[in-house]
């Protein structure tokens, strides 16, 4: 097994120095460019990317010229367990990996934590090991496809960019997964290492571990099918909803102007200045702002996670970047690199060494345009020619700022837990005195169900408009109306239902339909990874979702269809017993697309079940 | 250097000779209270230091108007950032909150009283008087396209009228707009009408519109119209009325005088007779009162040494006559319901800072004082506590090619005024005046121990046309200049101010006299400060006329071409810088202060900047200060303390006065980050760097 390794490896060897060379040339070059660790860098961005999609093809090649005729049998038949084959292969390629990619970044980081006075925190080399796994995982995609029967393995790609989007707030959330997804494909990749590669898996285990990923890939497939069922044959005969707005709907309100929007809210209103208010509409200024949580970025988490790579002074010169490792906001020279102090919570520090316990950050805050930094508890200011740090703004006792500060013509909106506050955009963009708001509009639901608030300004204060298709409740779509006037009275106006729809239930929730079980699985999961997203939903809060009845009918009778489904591919493969109760039990659980990877996982033609590989019969040390 | 020694004696001369025929003539020219005022001034109690910040507060109460029934009285509060509109029943004397918003310029009645018109930057608003309807906008205006309000029709019930542009820009059109949105074409034409008035069938009759440079009245009959007068930017024509039934139009205009009068034109019989002036024949007509029953003038105005007004008929006559003494004021300005049976007079005498309001009932013994029971009364009252304003005298005073100049003279409390420092303040423009009302920049001066004099010079708008254009372009190191001196060296000898200690302030047009004082008579005075100076009118010029626009701007161009230099003429351009203070500007010895708006539209910031950098490299003690987000003059409180603070500290550094010494970490903080270069050591020595804060 060693010497395959070494083979191995000495065979991609020169490749992995150029790779290397390559790769560090790249960084210096982009390094020039602008920070190399900056979240928002363009060219980082492609590098990671292609870096990626590299070792995927490095994988897919690899198995490619090894399934080559006589290269195949040569590897394949030696007397050493053909698992124990594949792992000097693979640990073989994943060195190779680990010198084009993971020894240059690490490099880099290195190099610029010692050789410079950018902020260098743990989480910065722990992003090197984060993204040196995803490499692994494409690397392993690509050798699953070449070695794997199933003719869905390229599906598992998608798997590894959803491990992206969370925002884990712990190590373990962030690795984790990673790991888990690293150890599922290499696992699936030693068992799809045999003699016959045309035969597919057939070990339960095997198959439960391939099915239930791919199934998830196959249910995001799924949601594209309404594209194919509904929409485009809705766009050919001209009656889609979005072109045809629907009177009464949700999306007839929203195709509206803002001006005329007020009017539409309104309808049916009792309240005596319901006209006027929508007279006046036409007359304001509208702007639109979000009461939606933005996620806090946590301590320690991966640096490509951060919204803004630093403050910077074009008047002193100097860059400020947040430390994760002394909650500080320290400072240096743009030019000279030479340190200028840090900032914490009470003000500024002449170096970073000076800071005590109260003077650390307790969370990490969003550094945002200029000069502002915001936690969910204060909004501050920094002068930093004068090196006075301001708290602009700080929220009631039990009350958290829940999003970055939103700039508007006429004012700058932020969102608490609990209100919508405007304050006055010269007001706020002060820099010697704090800002109070002119307007406290108090959330009439939860923030995180608004679609978007939609203001107006008037002659006495603000026409606040909360809407959005889930604003009452799951799938309840509601408009309501605030008036808030200088000074503080904040009055409801008048909340406006829908009960139709502009898309029938089957599209608006055709994923819960086609997949429940996989469906609730995932929200949970991503909510449990980041709590604080609003893209997962955890359990507690899918209890409370109601979806129309009509549509517990149509899935049981798409669950029933899948079943059946199973079952005449079963029997029509003619598989055996552990394979077929596999597959059963999977599609009980999982609805329709285990149905999909039945199919890609299965020949299309019945195959015949001869004896066990020869490999494996002939795998013991003669 | 041979010239500047030959300017220096030339000045050094005429200083000399005006001294001289000054100390001569001792006794004032004209009967004044100045003596009066030094006696009175002397007894007094000195006054305490009042805060800086409390000083300069602005106004809490503005735009007080009457109804036209005379029922109600609309009042705006100043709220922080925002503004509140109360109500006044002059019956029941309750106050009522109407509106609180920060879109509130100023308020209008409507001529049903039903209504209060609120203009803003957003445009026009419609607040209802009954406490059942909301208010809601009306009609928005883009100031940046030169839309504006012009004010209320009073031939409709709730009306006003606006300039729009047309959708294509290309044209200004005229509406009357109803409460309700609804808009009645009146008007189209290339260029905004100035002004205009109404017949009796509700359309357009007289029109004021500019034409090249010039304002043309015009009688439009139909679609055809006729030239009745035209009026060059100085002669500060305005239409006042026009009754329909008789074809007389009132307006106020020169034809062939030189001071403003109110004039009747009977557009049937082209006859002009003139209906008042001013009797004393020495200030232009300020403005009129026109009964809305008869079409009439009723009142005239004049600004005189202070305010004066005369009835144009008994019944107003009476009136008048009667009312000054029970609201015991000296100094009115009034307003009027359209029946004239109620009057609205601000008590506008140079001590107050807020006027005293009172309503009068025609025939009553007694004056409502409604501001008395305003819910900012006692908030007022608190500020005002510490306050005694010191007092401020017109003077007139001759110059030495022999005319009159009328200027005013403040003096602090309790403090021998001819041991004070002097102050002088010449005023902006040029064509402006200084008025006998509350100045807040002479009381704040005087509070810190200096007297105070604005002189009126040649160019000061208010005294006829020829006391304004005998500046014949002369600005600079010229007549205007020397006429600013000459009222300096009267009061002096007047025994107000020493001599040893002079200091000169003024901002905008007086910051170029700043300039020019420094410059031109450099041992003279101790310290400037400017506020927005021009150093060279010439480029002052140009790029305000790049930078401004509408009709009001044109003719004021057309103005600074026919009375201090045309720009595009370079020979004229070149005998106007010669003579200005950036020429001079090495000649410079004493301290200066400059503060300069970055948005200023009028003066560029370029110019400033560079002439304060020469100064700088010349190793001039100057201290210069930017604010970045302001205009021609600082808006915002701390901008605002911050330009007093300079001021009172320059003053207080090399005349010796008093000052506030205290300092907030805020303005401490905003004059670190301010000041672009400091050499008088506002916030940089060993002892202000505590005061500052660094």
């Amino acid at each position: 097994m060693k010497n395959i390794l070494v083979c191995e490896f000495l065979r991609y060897r020169k490749a992995a120095g150029l790779a290397m060379i390559a790769f560090l040339v790249a960084a210096i070059f982009i390094s020039r460019l602008g920070p190399f660790l900056d979240p928002n860098s363009e060219p980082v961005a492609v590098l990671s990317v292609a870096l990626m999609f590299g070792s995927m093809a490095f994988g897919l090649t690899q198995m490619l010229l090894h399934r080559r005729k006589n290269h195949w049998t040569f590897l394949i038949h030696r007397p050493v367990d053909p698992q124990k084959i594949y792992g000097a292969v693979m640990l073989a390629g994943m060195a190779v990996l680990a010198i084009a990619i993971a020894v240059p970044w690490f490099l880099m980081v290195a190099g610029l934590d010692l050789a410079t006075a950018t902020v260098i925190d743990g989480r910065h080399y722990a992003y090197v090991l984060h993204f040196f796994m995803l490499c692994c995982a494409a690397y392993l995609v690509g050798s699953l496809t070449a070695l794997s029967a199933n003719k869905g393995s390229f599906l598992f790609a998608p798997l590894i960019l959803i491990l992206l989007i969370p925002s884990p707030q712990s190590a373990v959330g962030q690795f984790l997964p990673p790991i888990l997804m690293v150890a599922l494909l290499a696992i699936l990749n030693a068992v799809s290492f045999k003699p016959n590669l045309s035969q597919h898996v057939r070990k339960p285990w095997a198959i439960a571990l391939m099915a239930v990923p791919l199934s998830v890939s196959v249910m995001y497939g799924l949601t594209m099918s309404s594209t194919m069922t509904y929409h485009v044959p809705k766009f050919i005969m001209g009656t889609h909803p979005d072109n045809n707005p629907i009177d009464g709907t949700f999306r007839y309100y929203w195709n509206l102007d803002a001006a005329d929007r007020v009017n539409y809210a309104l309808q049916g209103s009792p309240h005596p200045r319901a006209t006027q208010f929508g007279q006046q509409a036409a007359l304001a200024d509208a702007a639109i702002v979000s009461t939606k949580a933005a996620p806090f970025p946590h301590r320690g988490q991966l640096f490509i996670k951060d919204q803004q790579y630093a403050l910077s002074d074009s008047e002193s010169n100097t860059v400020w970047q947040f430390s994760h490792g002394s909650m500080l906001l320290e400072g240096r020279h743009a030019i000279s690199q030479e340190p200028v102090g840090a900032v914490g919570r009470n003000g500024f520090l002449e170096s970073v060494d000076q800071a005590r316990a109260e003077d650390r950050f307790r969370e990490v805050p969003i550094i945002s345009g200029n000069n502002l930094m915001v936690t969910s508890d204060g909004m501050y200011f920094l002068d930093f020619n004068e090196r006075h740090l301001i708290e602009k703004f700080q929220p009631a006792t039990g009350e958290r700022i829940i999003g970055p500060p939103q700039i508007e013509e006429h004012y700058v909106a932020l969102s608490t837990s609990r209100s919508l506050l405007l304050f006055d955009r010269e007001t706020f963009a002060d820099e010697y005195y704090a800002a109070e708001p002119d307007h406290i509009v108090p959330h009439p639901v939860d923030p995180n169900s608004v679609y978007y608030v939609q203001t107006y300004r008037m002659v006495d204060g603000y026409l606040v408009v909360y809407s959005g298709p889930d604003l009452l409740a799951f799938d309840k779509p509601g408009i309501i109306v605030l008036h808030s006037k200088p000074g503080g009275e904040t009055e409801q106006v008048y909340t406006r239902t829908f009960d139709t729809y502009a898309h029938p239930g089957w599209i608006r929730h055709h994923l819960e339909m086609a997949a429940p079980v996989l469906s609730i699985v995932y929200d949970n999961m991503v909510a449990l990874i980041d709590p604080r997203t609003t893209d997962g939903r955890p359990w507690t809060a899918e209890r409370m979702v109601g979806y129309p009845p009509s549509l517990y009918g149509v899935a049981i009778l798409l669950h029933l269809f899948a079943i059946a489904a199973v079952v005449f591919l079963v029997r029509r493969q003619n598989m055996p017993k552990p394979v077929a109760t596999t597959w059963l039990l999977l599609v009980a659980f999982l609805g329709l697309p285990i149905v999909i990877a039945c199919l890609l996982m299965n020949p299309w033609r019945p195959e015949e079940t001869g004896p066990e590989p020869v490999a494996e019969a002939s795998a013991a040390p003669a | 250097m041979k010239r500047s020694l030959i300017v220096r004696w030339r000045w050094a001369a005429v200083a000399l000779i005006a001294s001289v025929t000054s100390a001569l003539t001792m006794q004032p020219i004209q009967a004044d209270t100045l003596d009066d005022a030094i006696a009175e001034s002397t007894a007094r109690a000195p006054s305490p230091i009042v805060a800086r910040a409390a000083m300069i507060e602005r106004r809490a109460i503005d735009s007080v108007r009457l109804s036209p029934d005379g029922q109600s009285l609309a009042y705006v509060i100043e709220q922080g950032r925002r503004r509140a509109l109360w109500l006044f029943d002059t019956i029941s004397q309750d106050h009522s909150l109407l509106l609180t918003s920060k879109l509130l310029d100023d308020i209008y009645w409507s001529a049903d009283s039903q209504y209060i018109f609120v203009t803003s930057a957003q445009g026009v608003s419609a607040v209802p008087v009954d406490a059942g309807k909301a208010p809601g906008f009306v009609i928005n205006l883009d100031r940046d396209r030169d839309e504006v309000f012009y004010r209320v029709d009073r031939q409709h019930p709730h009306a006003f009228f606006v300039a729009k542009q047309s959708e294509e820009g290309q044209q200004s059109i005229l509406y009357r707009v109803s409460a309700d949105g609804t808009r009645t074409q009146l008007h189209k034409s290339a260029q905004r009408p100035v002004n205009f008035l109404m017949g009796s069938d509700g359309s357009v009759s007289i029109l004021l519109e500019l034409h090249e440079g010039m304002m043309e009245v015009l009688h439009l009959q139909g679609d055809s119209s006729q030239t009745i007068t035209s009026c060059s930017g100085n002669d500060g024509c305005a239409l006042y009325g026009f009754d329909a039934q008789s074809g007389t139009l009132y307006m106020k205009g020169r034809f062939e005088t030189d001071h403003a009068s109110l004039y009747a034109l009977n557009l049937n019989s082209g006859e002009t007779s003139l209906v008042h002036t001013d009797p004393s024949g020495r200030f232009d007509l300020a403005s009129v009162m026109i009964d809305p029953l008869t079409a009439k003038p009723d009142v005239a105005f004049y600004r005189d040494e202070h305010i004066t007004h005369g009835g144009l008929t008994a019944n107003t006559s009476d009136i008048l006559a009667r009312l000054k003494p029970r609201l015991k004021a000296e100094y009115v300005e009034l307003e009027a319901s359209e029946d004239r049976e109620t009057w609205l007079a601000f008590d506008v005498g140079p001590g107050r800072k807020t006027a005293r309001v009172g309503i009068y009932r025609a025939g009553s013994d007694d004056v409502l004082l409604p501001m008395e029971t305003a819910p900012y009364a006692q908030r007022q009252a608190a500020s005002d506590t510490d306050f005694k304003p010191a007092l401020r005298v017109p003077v007139w005073y001759p110059v030495s090619d022999g005319g009159q100049q009328l200027g005013y003279v403040t003096l602090p409390n309790g403090l021998a005024p001819r041991e004070v420092p002097l102050v002088v303040v010449p005023h902006g423009g040029p064509w402006s005046r200084s008025i006998g009302s509350y100045n807040s920049v002479a009381q704040f001066l005087a509070n810190r121990g200096y007297a105070v004099f604005e002189p009126n010079f040649r160019a000061s708008t208010g005294f006829g046309r020829q006391f304004t254009l005998s500046a014949n372009r002369d600005f600079g190191n010229g007549r205007v200049h020397q006429d600013i001196l000459d009222g300096m060296q009267y009061v002096l000898s007047r025994g107000v101010g020493d001599p040893g200690k002079l200091g000169i302030s003024g901002h905008s047009f007086g910051g170029f006299s700043v300039l020019g004082a420094l410059a031109f008579t450099p041992d003279l005075f101790q310290v400037g400060f400017a506020g927005a100076p021009p150093a060279n009118l010439v480029d002052a010029i140009r790029f305000a006329k790049n930078a401004e626009q509408g009709p009001e701007w044109q003719v004021r161009y057309a103005n600074f071409i026919r009375l201090v230099v045309d720009p595009n003429d370079p020979q004229d351009a070149l005998r106007l810088t010669k003579q200005s203070p950036a020429e001079a500007m090495q000649n410079i010895k004493r301290p200066l202060y400059i503060w300069a708006g970055e948005k200023d539209k009028r003066v560029s910031i370029l110019d400033v900047r560079d002439y304060a950098l020469k100064l700088h490299q010349a190793n001039k003690q100057v201290t210069f200060l930017v604010e970045p987000s302001a205009p021609h003059s600082p808006r915002k409180a701390l901008h605002r303390e911050a330009y007093f603070y300079m001021l009172e500290k320059a003053l207080a550094d090399h005349l010796g006065g008093r000052m506030d010494a205290d300092i907030s970490p805020q303005l401490a903080r905003y004059l670190r980050k301010s000041l672009v270069f400091d050499k008088n050591s506002i916030c940089g020595d060993r002892e202000q760097q505590r005061q500052c804060g660094s």
